[in-house]
């Protein structure tokens, strides 16, 4: 054979990160460095209203007496914020009055990240909102969402259109001062995502927003803000790409979920910012805080995929304050070779009767580093109330590390916990009972990691069960020596 | 050092028995350390400033007390006793083989002054846990004991602590050395007669050499209002076995640490561990495997039931460095509350840097099966006799590891 | 078919296989029986390639190739099938896409064109009817919550679907009732074909009332001490094999 193994592994060694291109738009960037003049360059860019500007400033300020957290296991030089662009903005040319006035370059990205609007279109039961850099681009499926009185728009035109709404819920679930992260996000954030559905509304369609850091050396600060009045539903995705470069670009989103009385919030995320190459250069650290409030009766659901990012620190969480609230936390989270990642959930049990559940599926591969770290308290008040979780870290190579960390504290003896964690190796007889079938090695692996990762695939919608699939395949493409 | 406000406790403490070198070394590191607060990862759930707070009396000669109920009787074993911190050759047995050495450090100085230093704070971590520090820099004389190769100890050793006098400190200091192809069984009991306001800081450290073998039990049966941190610190070498089990019973202040390095092939490693809290009790169980080398299995099984408003802590950590292949390691926790006021913090860890492991750990935090109570009702008995049936069953599978039947059944008496 | 000369094999410093020859026709089926531990299920561990058994003589000639060249995939395209004494589970997987990607695989190193779903379909519904394996289980796991029986009788299913040229069967009647042990035997014989060949190992002579071999060989201690015809497993049976471990030594 001509063909040897070695030459296979080579192959996959170069293979290039898919998504690795950056697009030429003209952009407007404002000068680097952060400082308080920076924020109020960013909110009078943004043409914001007086409160915003303080909001920002108050964070602006906790976040000036903060200093950056360190963590186990994630090791990596700091970034240093006087070397990031704040803002960056694609130039619009003229006011868009449809998609096809989009920039073309643009509307290339979209589709070699195989959402092209054009196609999102025409499957019904997407809406997208296309967030590349710091402004949102363009929203298709407006027109029909808002005839259901469902707000489904940029974070800025919100803050224009409905500022009652952001004004009320904005900061009430991840305060400034939640952490660090949180407080810079609060003080810079450039856009994102708003949504709001109206009481007992089922939003018809799965909302999707697909962020994308494209400038070099820009930050990406967004903010999302999801609002599911009483009795509402709706189901949220999120995909994450970023071009290949060599320095790292640093993320720091703020998520923060509303689901009052009855309300039920799906939301999913396909992470897969650009991770660096095989030695660890460049690649998104990824420090995000998602949360979410449930009141009475109200569930919300966190699934992810992350395969991305060189770092990712990220922990959405529930807040279970109402009775008979549900949380629940589905993810995968695969690291290869200098990846790090540092992620879980918090459920913090509150009301009466309220229920979570949290799986969790880490894989390990070349040097990298995959953390589960978890809180479930069961507060005083919180009767009834019960937990499961489970925890499995699945190994692909001797170089690599897997962790897990829950903490789980009880203050209620009507409460029950369960927690489960195993870590194992890849097996080898299942390995081999593939290659006796006729299943080549790395498809061997693609499939039993994706068995492996089934249940909480399972949790996403159809779409996104399909690309979820094929990026863990991608990602763990030459994990195994 | 940072000397917090109230550390009394370091005020009223001398530096006293033998001059060892390490006890200096300790003593001057001691004036680097900071006392744990909550924000120290390891002390997150356990607060000492109680502790920190109180004058504490130091002891130097062994009183001489009645000790007929610390001493098990139907367990016929070499019993070492202790009282506030000090060995008493008088109450002590001293009938074990010529080859046995049990003795304290300055005693056993004269004739093992080598294999004392090769060992002696080898693997205590003074610079990482500040009560050990504080121990190795104070103890009085402390106890020596090695089983020198190829002897099997018939008879256990049971080492009795008591403190007889209020407002005492003792620092206790164990160095056990089992030597290859040794098997030895010890007890160690601690408890309090008539004394409250104690602090009994125990530190233990067992080699365990190729092939050798030992048991550890431990019983924490203090009266109410006493504190005890009882730390053991273990080096396993190849095709070793090591088990402690430890039962806490009463003391309301408890925290124990189990540090084993398994630095050798083929080892196996057990702990186990049983807390039946009431009152205002607290019990912090810290326990550590670290799998340095390969081929080793590893189990732990922690139970607890708490009453009251006592507060429980369960903190296992398994860590399996780069390269220790084929290490199969188990954890399982399971606690329940059953009372209102009673608090469960558990913190399960895998820390896993080699791939072809097998480890898992769970923990559960809950109540009694509603159904299996149920059930016993409609047999006769009374909720609270068939919550007791049910109690004893969840504790049994802990005390059935222990493997003398007298010690067991010594535990249980102690329970009830 | 398959010429197996002087093959020694071995795990770590333990030699398991001590120079075993065998040779297998097209059309034939063989058993090989042997008490426990004497090397079967290493003989069809090392014909399939599991890399944790080391040739270290030996040449094994499977349609003209050398065998032992081959990767475990490359083996099982050119038609080794080897159902497993113990089949893996691999959870999350189902019963059908694992095939199907199978299939697939194969057809990708001939060429071909991957199997259009009416066909592959049709194929499944036909070859399970065969082992009356129940819709339930073709779309679970693979292998997962089966019991012992339904493990076995997947094991034939699949090697119906993957038709091989050679297939080892390595004691796939142990742990199954008259009932199983007839659909699997069953299968096999409906199987057969003048093209294909078929290693039983068994070490009882049971199955082979309903699967009847060409010849049978006797495996101890790595090598094959005695071959004869099916009568053979008859005599070992009545006799055990001692009589003939006992002439050996
Ligand atoms: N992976 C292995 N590691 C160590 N010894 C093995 C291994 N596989 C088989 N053996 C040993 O080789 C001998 C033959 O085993 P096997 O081929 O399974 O026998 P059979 O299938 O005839 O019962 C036995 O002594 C067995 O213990
Ligand atoms: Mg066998």
């Amino acid at each position: 054979m001509a063909y040897s193994e070695d030459d296979l592994k080579q192959d996959l060694v170069d293979q290039e990160y898919e998504f690795g291109f950056t697009t030429d738009v003209d952009s407007e960037k404002i000068p680097k460095g952060l400082t308080e003049e920076t924020v109020r360059i960013i909110s009078s860019k943004k043409e914001e209203p007086e409160w915003l500007l303080d909001y920002r400033l108050k964070a602006f300020r906790v976040f000036q007496g903060m200093t950056e957290p360190d963590w186990a296991h994630v090791t990596y030089e700091k970034p240093s914020l006087q070397d990031i662009v704040f803002y960056s903005a694609p130039k619009p040319k003229k006011e868009l009055a449809s998609l096809d006035e989009v920039d073309p370059e643009i509307l290339k990205t979209m589709e070699r990240l195989g959402i092209s609007l054009e196609e999102q279109k025409k499957l019904t039961g997407v809406a997208v909102d296309f967030v590349m850099d710091s402004v949102s681009v363009a929203t298709s499926f407006k027109e029909k969402l808002g005839e259901l009185g469902i707000i489904f728009c940029s974070f800025s035109e919100a803050v224009k259109d409905h500022p009652e709404l952001v004004k009320k819920y904005l900061g009430t679930v991840v305060p400034s001062s939640d952490n660090y992260y949180a407080a810079l996000n609060s003080a810079v954030f450039s856009d994102g995502s708003f949504c709001y559905i109206p009481k007992g509304t089922k939003c018809p369609m799965e909302l999707s927003t697909y962020f994308r850091i494209n400038e070099s050396g820009t930050g990406q600060f967004e903010r999302t803000l999801l609002i599911a009045d009483k009795g509402s539903y709706v189901s949220y995705l999120e995909g994450c790409t970023a071009p290949q470069r060599d320095e790292n670009q640093l993320h720091a989103a703020v998520v923060e979920l509303i689901a009052l009385d009855e309300a039920e919030i799906k939301y999913s995320t396909v992470q897969n910012w650009y991770p660096g190459d095989k030695d660890g250069v460049g690649g998104v650290f990824n420090f995000v805080t998602k949360r979410g409030v449930c009141q009475q009766n109200a569930k919300i659901s966190w699934t992810q995929v992350e395969t991305g990012s060189a770092i990712t620190w990220k922990y959405p969480s529930c807040i279970l304050k109402g009775d008979n609230s549900v949380g629940e936390f589905y993810s995968v989270a695969v690291t290869n070779n200098h990846q790090m990642a540092d992620t879980g959930t918090k459920m913090l049990h509150i009301g009466k009767n309220t229920k979570s559940t949290i799986i969790s599926k880490g894989i390990s591969a070349g040097n990298s580093h995959n953390s589960y770290r978890g809180l479930v308290r069961i507060g005083k008040g919180a009767d009834n109330s019960r937990n499961f979780s489970q925890c499995d870290s699945l190994l692909m190579t001797d170089t690599c590390g897997a962790h897990t960390y829950p903490y789980i504290e009880c203050e209620n003896s009507t409460a029950q916990l369960e927690h489960e964690a195993t870590t194992s190796k890849i097996g080898e007889d299942q390995k081999f009972y593939c290659l006796q079938r006729g299943i080549g090695e790395e498809k061997a692996i693609s499939l039993i990691v994706n068995g492996y990762a089934k249940e909480v695939l399972n949790k996403l919608p159809m779409e996104f069960a399909v690309e979820a699939q094929k990026l863990l395949e991608i990602s763990l493409e030459g994990s195994v020596g | 050092m940072v000397v917090l406000k109230e550390n009394n406790l370091l005020n009223s403490l001398s530096q006293m028995g033998v001059g060892l070198g390490a006890k200096n070394q300790a003593f001057e590191l001691l004036k680097e350390l900071e006392f744990p607060t909550r924000k120290t990862e390891d002390w997150r759930y356990t607060s000492v400033k109680k502790i920190l707070k109180k004058k504490y009396v130091q002891f130097n000669e062994a009183e001489q007390v009645d000790l007929s109920n610390e001493i098990i009787p139907s367990l016929d074993a070499h019993n070492i006793i202790l009282v506030n911190g000090v060995y008493s050759k008088e109450l002590s047995d001293v009938n074990f083989p010529d080859e046995v050495v049990i003795d304290t450090f300055p005693n056993a100085m004269e004739e093992h002054v080598s294999l004392i230093h090769s060992a002696f704070n080898g693997i205590a971590k003074n610079n990482e846990e500040v009560f050990t520090a504080l121990n190795t820099s104070y103890f009085h004389e402390g106890v020596f004991i090695h089983i020198p190769k190829k002897v099997k100890l018939e008879k256990p050793i049971h080492v009795i602590h008591v403190n007889t006098k209020s407002n005492v400190i003792s620092n206790l200091r164990l160095l056990i050395i089992v030597d290859q192809f040794s098997e030895v069984s010890v007890v160690q009991s601690y408890a309090s007669l008539n004394a409250v306001e104690c602090l009994t800081n125990s530190v233990t450290e067992v080699f365990v050499k190729e092939n050798a073998k030992i048991t550890l039990d431990k019983v924490q049966s203090e009266e109410p209002n006493n504190n005890l941190i009882c730390t053991v610190q273990v080096n396993q070498k190849a095709n070793s076995i090591f088990k402690i089990n430890t039962a806490t019973v009463s003391g309301d202040f408890v925290r124990n640490g189990v540090n084993i390095d398994v630095d050798g092939e083929n080892c196996t490693s057990e702990m186990n561990g049983l807390y039946m809290q009431k009152g205002i009790q607290h019990v912090d169980n810290h326990t550590k495997v670290s799998h340095l080398k390969p081929n080793c299995t590893s189990f732990e099984l922690y139970k607890g039931v708490l009453r009251d408003k006592s507060t429980g802590v369960f903190n296992g950590k398994v860590i399996v460095a780069e390269d220790a292949q084929k290490i199969e390691a188990y954890q399982q926790n399971k606690n329940i509350i059953l009372s209102r006021e009673a608090t469960m913090n558990a913190k399960p860890e895998l820390e896993i840097f080699a791939d072809d492991v097998k480890c898992s750990h769970g923990t559960t935090t809950g109540q009694f099966d509603e159904e299996a109570l149920y059930y016993l009702q409609t047999r006769g008995l009374s909720r609270e006799s068939a919550q007791a049936l049910l109690v004893q069953a969840f504790a049994d599978e802990v005390l059935d590891k222990v493997d003398s039947e007298t010690l067991r059944i010594w535990i249980k008496e102690k329970l009830d | 078919m398959l010429k197996v000369k002087n093959l020694h094999a071995s795990v770590g410093d333990k030699e398991i296989l001590k120079g075993l020859d065998i040779e297998v026709k097209a059309g034939e089926i063989h058993a090989v029986m042997g008490p426990n531990g004497s090397g079967k299920s290493t003989l069809s561990a090392v014909l399939a390639g599991r890399d944790e058994y080391e040739v270290t003589a030996g040449e094994v000639d499977y349609l003209g190739k050398e065998l032992l060249e081959l990767n475990p995939e490359e083996r099982s395209w050119e038609g080794i099938f080897l159902a497993f004494q113990y089949p893996v589970e691999i959870p999350g997987v189902s019963n059908i896409n694992f095939l199907k990607t199978a299939i697939n695989e194969r057809r990708k190193y001939f060429e071909q064109e991957p199997i259009a779903a009416k066909d592959f379909l049709k194929m499944v519904k036909e070859k399970s009817t065969l082992v009356e394996l129940s819709d339930k289980l073709k779309n679970r796991s693979v292998n997962v919550g089966f019991s012992g029986g339904e493990k076995k009788r997947n094991e034939i299913f699949q090697m119906a679907m993957l038709e091989p040229k050679l297939s080892i069967l390595d004691e796939t009647d142990s742990g199954l009732d008259i009932d199983a042990l007839r659909i699997v035997a069953h299968g096999v014989n409906t199987l057969k074909s003048k093209d294909n060949a078929t290693i039983v190992i068994t070490h009882y002579q049971r199955l082979l009332d309903y699967i009847i071999p060409d010849f049978v060989h006797v495996l101890y201690d790595g090598r094959i001490i005695k071959t004869g015809g099916k009568e053979l497993a008859l005599e070992l049976e009545e006799k055990g094999y001692d009589w003939l471990t006992k002439a050996k030594a």
